[in-house]
């Protein structure tokens, strides 16, 4: 669903407006949280891929972004029971490719630490949906005359009848990826054509866009929601807790399946 | 529960004390009437009448009718009420006696500044506990944000009671959450009393006489919010002349004409108010023609005296707000309106009969290009109610009446203009009846031992057409029923004891006994801090119960220095029942399964406040502290142990100073202080997807830095013109430029990459501002 960020632009311009707010960085004591075991997973059915990245949790003001777990096994489990093993590229990053997976199977993902400790997670191979074309929707910009015209992204696909599809959004502007998930359920809108502009990512004339289309598994979706639920400015944000994925044993993290598909186009009046 | 049986028997007991020979007695006879100012014929709600041959008396009720039975003879009676000259009159009673009386206002300022309308001796004496009258011209002294005087902000400093947030109008009552309290405009309720997110009260001071906050103690009369009502009651307009009052401030002016229909029979007031930074931005932007904001208000009241035994009153009051920009644009805003008709039938009853509505409701359109979009969501009420009110003797004092409320609810639905693709399920509309009624008994029941004890029986009933949904622990529908229009398909009764004992120690020191229950049939579901003006009431259902609380007080009420100073300590225990809170991850926009997103719990809160109140002198105000705690639990929530609520502030200290130097010059200062709220901060972070997510631990188990503020005002008055007067007033909000904490958010630097801050937003530093006020 789209996410309504709309009332929060209202709080900041209003605040803008008293002239006296102000953002500063403070210095808070905080009381550090056990550190818990973080497994980043995901394996992308469209070209057979497979990361995982194994971590532990940092202390807030640490000044690392992670602190990375080595010599794990780390292996993808169908449901047959066949076993594929993944292999260590870098401290913590792990890696298969060629697999071939049916949607509707099911795939699981075991991780064992050196220290012996289990952690499994399962999820449903998703059915791959693709898109009908990409368009560009103007938007209001800057209404002075001369001033830059802003684009809106609006990818067009239909969506599949009778079954929950998710979909995800990854942007990358001008070589640089755009941070945050923008993510679709298709809940209350099953079976219709989707053609709604993503009113998260703004372009302006020239602007290289690559987008990647990924149809995410319902573990995927739900646990990027979460995350998307705490990065709101706090004042408009729900409660904070952790994301709950689908690893067992107090794992942080989730492993999801998703097909993509990438297109490219640079923003002109043309289109 | 022991506890509860032993109130429900010994409440049930009360009843059948003697309510005082009602007959067999010497003959006996009534005196009554309506206690008016007598300069603008503005009746005067809770004056005292004196029966000085006994000692007895009684005070008049919120329509300035008072009514006491005596036996035949000769009386000396005095009419008083705080800033007014007290008057005598001697009635010589051989029957029934219509008299009304007309107090003048004191004309020295200096000997006495109002700030509270009760005068000190009654705090001690009455049978009210709990609650507190303001009086709307001691808010002239209380310097504000913006100078815009603010009824909303006056109460969130007294004890009990703090602010929801910096700056918002929205306001905790004893440990409860900010949807509980009934915000009451001449009866009618407002669902959403704030003007731009929470910054101003809707409550344009000039169009308003009366301010009654109750935290227990809640008369039977009123029901529906589990922590607190606020009634406030418009002023009627002058009876007697035409005249204009106003004021032009900072970012809002605002103009009030009153006269009389017909002399001393009726009157009529209307009154407007509109903030103008739309206008100012316009000076200073080039950015003109795009940007559109701003508010406004307008209050309305007429009354007409029919006769000596009827009189009727219109009240209304419209407000919205207005954000544009080119091709997007939000608005809300509430519209109440109140018709009402009084009737004494004798001088000893007498009956309010009152016709409600009140709508609220907000929408927001925008496009981008071909596609546009739009919202529109509220809530409307239609009530009728009766309240009666006997007087059989000098002893008792008989309150029954019912309401009965139809609650229409229209869900956000989002809709696109341009075509027709499905873009959210539509949420379906829902209806409810509420209704009541009540019976409660104020008593003497000896010289030094009085009680008001009553009860209330809501109804509340869910009205078709509507589809009841049952949901798994997946969030998936697990089965439906479809309603037909005007089925009732669910219902609830609530029983609500409220009783309230008074013992005087000695004439100056007395003790008080409250317990009560309130039942709360609408909630708002909301899991941020700042209020919006999306925040939606939606009623309770087969899945969402009402909310229920038990509150249950102590106090000792007592003045001393010749009754200058009134100090009073009251401690509370309240428990709350089925409360409501959003599941982790819950999709709370425009969602149609919004009770699948929803977790119920309990609360408690207890507490002792401490308040001193000095109402004469030059010197005047109050100093009130607070200790108390607020705690929650829910199953799904910290594995189901206590946590603390966000309104938990362990410490909550103000000070409200006003001194009359000179008879033209008054300078004014508050300062506040309270324990930061209960919040969940991080304790670690991770990465997902080059992406840094905050890890965090127990729920509330941090705090916010600690508020304080001080605020200072001078105001001085012009020397009187022939036809007119004016003041003005300078105020500075936050003088010593704290930078109070409105949220902290945890992020990725921007600076250094990869490592994470905590970043403050302070929504305001020190602000100026000056008001010109003026009177013709």
């Amino acid at each position: 669903m789209f996410k309504i960020k709309y009332i929060g632009v209202i709080l900041i311009f209003i605040a803008g407006l008293f002239l006296s707010s102000c953002e500063d960085v403070i210095q808070l004591d905080l009381t550090e949280a056990a550190t818990r075991i973080v497994v980043d997973a995901s394996l992308n059915a469209a070209d057979g891929e497979c990361h995982v990245h194994v971590t532990r949790t940092l202390g807030f003001y640490a000044s690392d972004s992670s602190d990375q777990v080595a010599g794990a096994t780390v292996e993808l489990i169908h449901e047959s029971g066949s076993k594929i093993p993944l292999v260590e590229e870098g401290p913590g990053r792990y890696r298969v490719t060629g697999i071939q997976v049916v949607p509707g199977e099911r795939m699981k993902l075991a991780v064992t630490l050196p220290t012996d400790e289990k952690y499994l997670a399962e999820t449903v191979i998703p059915g791959p949906v693709f898109l009908d074309s990409l368009n560009l929707s103007r938007g209001i910009g800057d209404p002075r005359p001369g001033g830059t015209p802003v684009f809106l992204l609006r990818p067009e696909w239909q969506d599949p009848a009778g079954v929950d599809n998710y979909y995800r959004f990854k942007i990358v502007k001008n070589g640089e990826l755009q941070s945050g998930f923008t993510i679709i359920s298709d809940r209350q809108v099953d079976g219709t054509l989707q053609e709604q502009p993503l009113f998260r990512y703004f372009f302006e004339l020239g602007d290289t866009v690559h987008l990647e289309f990924q149809s995410i598994d319902s573990v995927s979706y739900s646990y990027f929601n979460q995350i998307n639920d705490m990065a709101r400015p706090s004042f408009v944000a729900a409660t904070p807790y952790n994301p709950i994925g689908n690893f067992d044993n107090g794992a942080l993290g989730y492993f999801g399946v998703y097909f993509s598909e990438v297109r490219e186009l640079i923003v002109s009046l043309g289109r | 529960m022991k506890f509860k049986s032993v109130i429900y028997y010994v409440f049930f007991c009360l009843w059948f004390i003697p309510v005082g020979s009602l007959a067999g007695e010497e003959e006996r006879f009534s005196v009554s009437g309506h206690i008016k100012d007598s300069k603008t014929g503005e009746i005067l709600i809770g004056a005292t009448v004196s029966i000085l041959n006994n000692g007895t008396g009684t005070t008049t009720n919120q329509y300035g009718f008072y009514s006491v039975k005596l036996e035949a003879g000769s009386y000396n009676l005095r009419f008083s009420y705080l800033g007014y000259e007290p008057l005598d009159a001697t009635v010589e009673l051989k029957n029934n006696l219509h008299k009304d009386a007309e107090l003048t206002p004191r004309a020295t300022t200096l000997a006495e500044v109002l700030i509270t309308g009760k005068s000190t001796r009654t705090a001690v004496n009455n049978l009210e506990m709990g609650s507190i009258q303001l009086d709307i011209k001691q808010l002239k002294s209380v310097p504000v944000l913006f100078g815009e005087r603010d009824v909303l902000k006056g109460i969130q400093l007294l004890p009990g009671v703090s602010p929801s947030s910096e700056g918002s109008s929205n306001y905790f009552v004893r440990g409860g959450e900010a949807d509980q309290n009934h915000v009451l405009l001449d009866e009618a309720p407002v669902y959403n009393p704030s003007h731009l997110l929470g910054f101003f009260s809707v409550f344009n001071s000039d169009a308003i006489k009366d301010v009654k906050l109750y935290k227990g103690g809640i008369p039977a009369a009123y029901g529906g919010r589990a922590s607190s009502v606020l009634d406030i009651r418009m002023r009627d307009g002058n009876s007697k002349d035409w005249t204009a009052t106003g004021g032009i401030g900072l970012i809002a002016s605002r103009l009030t004409v009153e006269g009389p229909i017909v002399k001393d029979r009726g009157s009529i007031l209307v009154s407007g108010r509109r903030t103008y930074a739309d206008v100012a931005l316009k000076a200073v932007t080039d950015d003109a023609d795009s940007l559109t904001f701003y508010f406004y208000d307008f209050n309305l009241k007429a009354n007409y005296e029919l006769g000596s035994r009827d009189r009727i009153y219109i009240s209304g009051y419209l407000g919205r707000d207005i954000f544009t920009r080119k091709e997007a644009g939000f608005d809300s805003g509430n519209a109440t309106m109140t018709a009402r008709w009084n009737h004494s039938f004798n001088t000893e009853l007498f009956l309010n009969t009152s016709l409600v509505y009140s709508d609220y409701n907000y929408g927001f359109r925008f496009a981008f290009g071909k596609a546009a979009f739009r919202l529109n969501s509220g809530i409307i009420d239609y009530s009728i109610k009766q309240d009666y009110t006997w007087y059989p003797n000098t002893k008792n004092m008989i309150r029954f009446g019912w309401i009965s409320t139809l609650h229409k609810f229209k869900p956000g639905n989002f809709a696109s203009e341009s075509d027709t693709a499905a873009f959210f399920a539509p949420i379906e509309p829902q209806q409810a009846l509420e209704s009541g009624i009540y019976l409660s008994n104020e008593q003497k029941i000896s010289r030094r031992f009085s009680m008001n004890y009553g009860f209330r029986v809501s109804l509340f009933n869910n009205i078709g057409p509507y589809t009841v949904k049952r949901y798994d622990d997946n969030k998936d529908v697990l089965d439906s029923i479809l309603y037909g229009a005007g089925e009732f398909y669910n219902g609830y009764v609530g029983f609500e004891p409220r009783i309230t004992a008074n013992y005087l120690i000695d004439s100056s020191n007395s003790i008080k006994v409250n317990y009560n229950r309130m039942y709360q049939y609408l909630h708002i579901l909301s899991n941020s801090v700042s209020s919006f003006p999306t925040d939606l009431w939606t009623p309770s259902t087969p899945l969402i119960l009402p909310k229920i609380a038990d509150q249950f007080s102590i106090g000792y009420f007592t003045t001393f220095l010749k009754n200058t100073l009134d100090f009073s300590v009251e401690a509370y225990y309240k428990t709350m029942h089925n409360l409501v809170d959003y599941k982790n991850g819950a999709v709370t926009v425009l969602n149609p399964d919004i009770e699948a997103e929803l977790v119920f719990g309990k609360g408690r809160a207890y507490g002792i406040e401490f308040s001193v109140n000095k109402t004469l002198g030059t010197l005047t105000g109050w100093v009130s502290y607070t200790l108390a705690k607020s705690e929650k639990q829910f199953e799904a929530i910290n594995f189901g142990s206590w946590f603390p609520a966000r309104q938990d502030r362990t410490h909550n200290f103000s000070i409200v100073a006003s001194w009359q130097v000179l008879e033209q010059l008054n300078i004014s200062g508050n300062w506040i202080y309270y324990t930061g709220d209960a919040v969940t901060f991080p304790g670690g972070k991770y990465e997902i997807d080059g992406t840094l997510v905050n890890l965090y631990t127990d729920r509330n188990g941090s705090r916010m830095p600690n508020y304080h503020r001080l605020d200072l005002g001078v105001s001085w008055q012009f020397k009187p013109r022939k036809s007119w007067n004016s003041d003005i007033n300078v105020s500075l909000y936050n003088v010593y430029n704290r930078k109070n904490a409105y949220s902290i958010d945890f992020r990725e630097s921007e600076t250094v990459p990869g490592t994470t801050e905590a970043v403050r937003l302070a929504l305001f530093g020190i602000v100026p501002s000056v008001t010109w006020n003026f009177k013709f």
